[in-house]
């Protein structure tokens, strides 16, 4: 089970949850689209990307913590079901323009962003002289 | 106050079911994010369910907003496929990309009305 890795993911979860559920509140009152989940996803995918290469390489935080920020925090911090049922339900509307735009950026931008934050830890571990580069 | 707490525990049960699931990876000897997959389609398809029954807002908070929300990942999702490019797996990567984009919609569909029907049924 690893209960202690368990609770340090579930830990870090909780706050990650409730951040994206406030963000969430704050942009419902402005508009009908997912700005919310949209943001969320998008930060998330750029943190992950930047905290497992920077600290896989400079090897700074330990595992437990990499797995609670990562695995616990961004993880529950992004949602795909949100994702998903918010495409759905902008689909049934028959806001095409708005859902394919909600599909695209959310795809073209969560690879993109993890693709440069991949690049920028590994330039920022660079200039420090710790990187061995990409593969 | 309650609501946020409701969020949050629903999101550490969430992520630690996934985060058990995630550590059964490295056993299954394939390049396919597999795990991850399975999650965000599970994941998609009870959101779906849970909106379709139209549960009232503290369930939905907990289930729905919380566990669901905590359980499946749009992070890890990007992050297997930024690191499926840059090892240069393109096949794997668009395989993923399309397969979790486009099933992930059919089955919050699948699932919502499902719970659709099982509630006027």
């Amino acid at each position: 089970m690893k209960l202690k890795t368990s609770l340090a993911v579930g830990i870090f979860a909780f706050w990650g949850g409730i951040l994206r559920y406030v963000i969430g509140l704050g942009f419902h009152q402005v508009a009908t689209f997912p700005y919310g989940t949209l943001c969320v996803n998008l930060i998330g995918a750029f943190g992950l990307s930047f905290l497992l290469r920077y600290c896989v390489v400079r090897n700074r935080i330990n595992a437990t913590y990499t797995l609670a920020i990562g695995t616990g925090f961004l993880g529950a911090f992004t949602t795909f079901s949100s994702f998903s049922v918010d495409t759905l339900r902008l689909l049934q509307t028959n806001q095409w323009l708005a859902a394919s735009l909600y599909v695209g950026i959310s795809l073209i931008g969560g690879v993109g962003l993890s693709l440069i934050a991949d690049y920028w830890a590994v330039w920022w571990l660079d200039r420090s002289g710790k990187s061995q580069g990409h593969k | 106050m309650m609501n946020l707490l409701l969020v949050g525990l629903g999101a550490a049960i969430g992520a630690i079911i996934r985060y058990q699931l995630t550590r059964l990876g490295p056993r299954i000897v394939s390049e396919y994010p597999l795990i991850t997959f399975l999650i965000n389609l599970t994941g998609s398809f009870c959101l779906g369910w849970v909106t379709g029954v139209e549960l009232h807002q503290p369930e939905m908070l907990f289930w729905g907003v919380g566990i669901m929300g905590g359980y499946t990942t749009f992070s890890t999702f990007n992050h297997e496929l930024s690191q499926l490019w840059l090892r240069r797996r393109y096949h794997i990567f668009f395989g993923y990309l399309l397969l979790t984009y486009g099933l992930g919609i059919m089955v919050a569909a699948a699932g919502l009305y499902l719970g659709q029907s099982s509630q006027s049924g």
